[in-house]
C-alpha cells in the first residue's frame, strides 16, 4: 500500500469529496456543502485527498476552512482544519500525517498567516506529535444537570422504584438558586438577522493579548442564520435548532448568547460574547437555563478553554467541568508575526464556536 | 545470530517491554499489533521513534502504514530493507 496526496477541486472533485464524507461521517453532507465550502465569507475552503497509488482510489481527505480571527486585537484570516476522514481500510498514521502536512500548505505558501486543528482524541493528536507539535490550549466541556431522568435511568434502569428517585432528584435540582438579573439589564430573545450593532460590539472588544474568532454580523449570519442545517441539526448529527438571547443596557447591545437545544433534551452553549460578561454573561446564562427548564432539557453543556472568561461564568451558575473536549494545535510560519503571536503567550479564549467547523 | 534474527529480537523485546498488553499474551511475529489493541496510535509513535534511534534509520510519513508496522514480522522486514538501503548495520 503506497499513498500520496493531491489537492482537490471543490467543483471538479465535488462528488468524490461528498462520497468520502458520507462513507466516513454518514448523514446528508450535500445540504451543508456549498454553505461550508464555497459560501464562507472568509473565503472558499482548500481540500486535499490521499489516494492509493496502486489503485488510484481516494481513501481520505482533509479541508482547511478560512476563518476570520482576532489575534492580539488584529483581524486576520486564519484556517481551521475539518473534513478530516480516512477510510477504515487505510486508517493509519502515515496517511493522516500526509494529510495533516497538506493542511499547512496555505500557511507555508503565505496565503494565510496561521491555521489550527482541534483533535478530540489521542489518535488525532498522534499526527501532531509525529510532526513535533504540541497543543496550544485545551477546551473542556462543562455540564449543568437540570433533570435527573436520563442520568438516573441510565444508571439504575427503568424500574418502578426509579420513579421516586427521579422525582426527588428533579425537585432537588429545581431548588438551585438563580443569580439575580443585574439592574438595568434587559434580556430578550433575538430572532432577526445579525446587523451592525453586533459588528460594533465585536470591534469594541479588541481582545488585546488574546486569540478568538470574529463575531461580525457577516460572520454570525453565515454561521447561524444561513447554515442550511442550523434549524434542524448540528455537524455532530444531533437534531435541534439554534436559539438566541441578547442583553441590552439602555437599549444598547452589551452581550449575546447562542445556544442549541437538541431534540434529545440536551442543550449546548455555542457562543456567549460581549462586554461586562461577569454581569451580562451571568444573566444570559441564567436566562438560557430558564428556557431549558421550560423545555424539559435534561442538561446544558458549555465549552471553554482555561483562559476563557466563560470559565468563571460557567462555574458561577453551577456548571461543573467534565472531560477535555479537544486540544487545539496551531501552525504558523516560523518567520511570521503570527508565529510570534501564537508562541508568545497569547491567551486562547476559545469556546464551542471556535472549535465548530 | 543472523542480522534478521537480531532485528526481530530487538523489536520484540521493545514491544514486550513497552506495552503491558504484550506481556499478558503470547505474541507471535504475525499477530496484528494495532488491531489486537496491543499498540495504539500513540504507541505507534513510540515504536517509530525506537526503530529510528535503534537502527539509525529515517522513517518517512508515507512509510507509516500497516504494510510496515502491522506486526513484528513486517517491522523486521521494513527495518532490514531500510538498513540495506542505507548500508547501516546494527549489532
Amino acid at each position: 500500500m503506497s499513498v500520496a496526496i493531491r489537492p482537490l477541486s471543490l467543483v471538479d472533485d465535488r462528488q468524490e469529496l461528498l462520497d468520502l464524507l458520507k462513507r466516513n461521517l454518514g448523514g446528508s453532507q450535500e445540504r451543508r456543502w456549498e454553505w461550508r465550502h464555497t459560501a464562507n465569507p472568509a473565503g472558499p475552503a482548500w481540500s486535499w485527498c490521499v489516494y492509493d497509488q496502486n489503485t488510484k482510489a481516494t481513501v481520505g481527505m482533509a479541508s482547511l476552512f478560512p476563518r476570520r480571527m482576532l489575534l492580539d486585537g488584529k483581524v486576520m484570516i486564519g484556517g481551521q482544519v475539518g473534513d478530516f476522514v480516512i477510510d477504515a481500510t487505510h486508517r493509519s498514521l502515515g496517511p493522516a500525517v500526509l494529510l495533516q502536512r497538506a493542511t499547512f500548505q496555505p500557511v507555508d505558501t503565505g496565503k494565510i498567516p496561521f491555521c489550527y486543528d482541534c483533535p478530540p482524541h489521542d489518535a488525532g493528536m498522534s499526527t501532531f506529535l509525529r510532526l513535533g507539535m504540541r497543543p496550544n490550549c485545551e477546551v473542556v466541556r462543562y455540564a449543568l444537570l437540570l433533570r435527573g431522568d436520563q442520568f438516573i435511568e441510565k444508571r439504575l434502569g427503568k424500574r418502578v422504584w426509579t420513579k421516586p428517585a427521579v422525582a426527588a432528584s428533579n425537585l432537588f435540582l429545581k431548588m438551585r438558586r438563580a443569580n439575580r438579573p443585574m439592574p438595568g439589564l434587559e434580556i430578550s430573545t433575538f430572532d432577526s438577522r445579525f446587523d451592525d450593532e453586533f459588528s460594533r460590539l465585536d470591534e469594541s472588544l479588541s481582545s488585546s493579548g488574546a486569540i478568538r474568532s470574529s463575531r461580525s454580523a457577516t460572520v454570525l449570519n453565515w454561521r447561524y442564520r444561513d447554515d442550511p442545517m442550523g434549524n434542524d441539526a448540528l455537524p455532530n448529527g444531533s437534531t435541534g435548532r439554534y436559539r438566541y438571547l441578547v442583553a441590552r443596557r439602555a437599549g444598547e447591545l452589551v452581550a449575546f448568547v447562542v445556544f442549541f437545544i437538541q431534540t434529545d433534551a440536551i442543550a449546548s452553549i455555542v457562543d456567549l460574547f460581549g462586554r461586562d460578561l461577569s454581569d451580562a454573561g451571568t444573566s444570559l446564562l441564567e436566562a438560557v437555563i430558564e428556557v431549558c427548564r421550560r423545555e424539559n432539557v435534561n442538561s446544558v453543556h458549555g465549552f471553554c478553554s482555561s483562559e476563557s472568561e466563560l470559565k468563571p461564568l460557567f462555574e458561577r451558575v453551577g456548571f461543573r467541568p467534565r472531560e477535555r473536549a479537544v486540544r487545539v494545535v496551531a501552525h504558523a510560519k516560523q518567520t511570521d508575526a503570527a508565529s510570534n503571536l501564537l508562541n508568545g503567550g497569547l491567551r486562547w479564549i476559545f469556546g464551542q464556536v471556535e472549535i465548530l467547523v | 545470530m543472523s542480522q534478521g534474527n537480531a532485528t526481530n529480537t530487538t523489536i520484540r523485546s521493545f514491544i514486550v517491554k513497552k506495552f503491558p498488553a504484550a506481556r499478558k499474551r503470547a505474541i507471535d511475529d504475525t499477530l496484528p499489533l494495532l488491531e489486537s489493541g496491543i499498540v495504539d496510535s500513540m504507541g505507534v509513535l513510540d515504536v517509530v521513534t525506537f526503530l529510528e534511534q535503534s537502527f539509525k534509520i529515517r522513517v518517512s510519513d508515507d512509510e507509516l502504514t500497516p504494510d510496515n508496522f502491522a506486526n513484528i514480522a513486517r517491522m523486521t522486514s521494513f527495518v532490514e530493507k531500510k538498513c540495506g538501503q542505507s548500508g547501516v548495520f546494527v549489532e
